[in-house]
C-alpha cells in the first residue's frame, strides 16, 4: 500500500483534514482515550475503518483510516489505565456528488394495438395523475425511466 | 424487470380493473450513481373510452371516436382504439357509448 496522506500522531495534539479532495494536516485535536474504550489495543474492535466526510460543496470522499501505533497501560490499583493510538489517514476516493433521491424522468403506459403496433401514453411522474383509456383489456405494460442505472 | 435499457424497469399488468387508479411501486431502489430510495411510485387512473382523458366519458369521447372511425390506429389516435384491435370501428364507437357517464373517482 503507498504510503498514507497523513498521519496523526498519538497525543500530538494535531488534526488531519480534506480540503478541496486532498488530505492535509491542520489545527490540533487529541486521540488519547481511556482504556477500553478505544480502538485497537482491548483486540475486539476495528484497526482500520472507512470515514465518510462529507462537504458543504455537496460532496463527499472516503477516506481509509488504520491505526499505526498503539500503547496500553491497564487500570491498576483503581488508577485509570489509558491507551494512546495513532492513526493514518489514505484517499480512497476522490470528491463525488453526495447522493441524493432516485431521479425517476419518465413513465408510460404502453399498450399493443393488434397489428398497428405498440404505443404509448405517457404518464407524469409529478402533478396530476395520468390517465389511460384502455387499461380494460387484458394486459399492460407500465415502464419506469430512472437518471442513472438501476442496481 | 429492468428493460433493455438498464435505467428503465417494466412491470407487465394483467387483469387491471376498470375506472380505477393503481399504483406501480418499487421499493428499495438503488442506482449506479450511489443515490436511494425507499419507493419510487408511479400511479395512473384507468378509465375504459376515455380516450380524451379527461376522467369522464361522455359525448367528447363518443364524438372521438367516430372520429377515426374506419382508421388504422396510429401514434396520434391510437387512443381511441378501445377495445386494441389495431383498428378503429363499430366495436369501439359501441363499447364507447356503453362506457358513457362513468368516471374516475377522486384522484388518490
Amino acid at each position: 500500500m503507498a504510503p498514507p496522506l497523513g498521519r496523526l500522531e498519538p497525543e500530538a495534539r494535531s488534526k488531519t483534514s480534506i480540503y478541496r479532495g486532498r488530505l492535509s494536516r491542520e489545527l490540533s485535536g487529541d486521540t488519547s482515550g481511556e482504556s477500553g474504550l478505544d480502538v485497537l489495543c482491548d483486540g475486539n474492535q476495528y484497526s482500520e475503518f472507512v470515514l465518510r466526510i462529507f462537504t458543504s460543496a455537496g460532496t463527499f470522499n472516503d477516506v481509509l483510516v488504520r491505526w499505526n501505533f498503539c500503547s496500553f497501560r491497564p487500570d491498576i490499583g483503581g488508577v485509570c489505565g489509558e491507551t494512546a493510538v495513532g492513526w493514518d489517514f489514505y484517499q480512497i476516493s476522490g470528491p463525488r456528488p453526495i447522493p441524493g433521491p432516485v431521479v425517476l424522468t419518465g413513465a408510460v403506459s404502453r399498450k399493443t394495438q393488434g397489428s398497428a403496433g405498440t404505443f404509448d401514453v405517457n404518464l407524469p411522474t409529478q402533478g396530476p395523475v395520468g390517465l389511460s383509456a384502455d387499461l380494460g383489456v387484458p394486459t399492460a405494460t407500465i415502464k419506469s425511466s430512472l437518471a442513472s442505472q438501476l442496481l | 424487470m429492468i428493460g433493455t435499457d438498464p435505467r428503465q424497469y417494466i412491470v407487465n399488468l394483467t387483469a387491471v380493473g376498470n375506472a380505477q387508479y393503481i399504483v406501480v411501486t418499487l421499493t428499495n431502489v438503488n442506482d449506479a450513481a450511489g443515490n436511494h430510495d425507499d419507493s419510487v411510485s408511479v400511479p395512473m387512473g384507468v378509465l375504459l373510452a376515455d380516450v380524451d382523458a379527461s376522467g369522464r366519458v361522455d359525448s367528447t369521447d363518443i364524438f372521438q371516436v367516430r372520429q377515426q372511425t374506419l382508421q388504422n390506429a396510429n401514434s396520434s389516435n391510437f387512443r381511441m382504439d378501445v377495445d386494441a384491435s389495431g383498428r378503429i370501428d363499430s366495436t369501439d364507437v359501441f363499447i364507447t357509448q356503453q362506457q358513457s357517464l362513468t368516471s374516475l373517482p377522486s384522484p388518490p
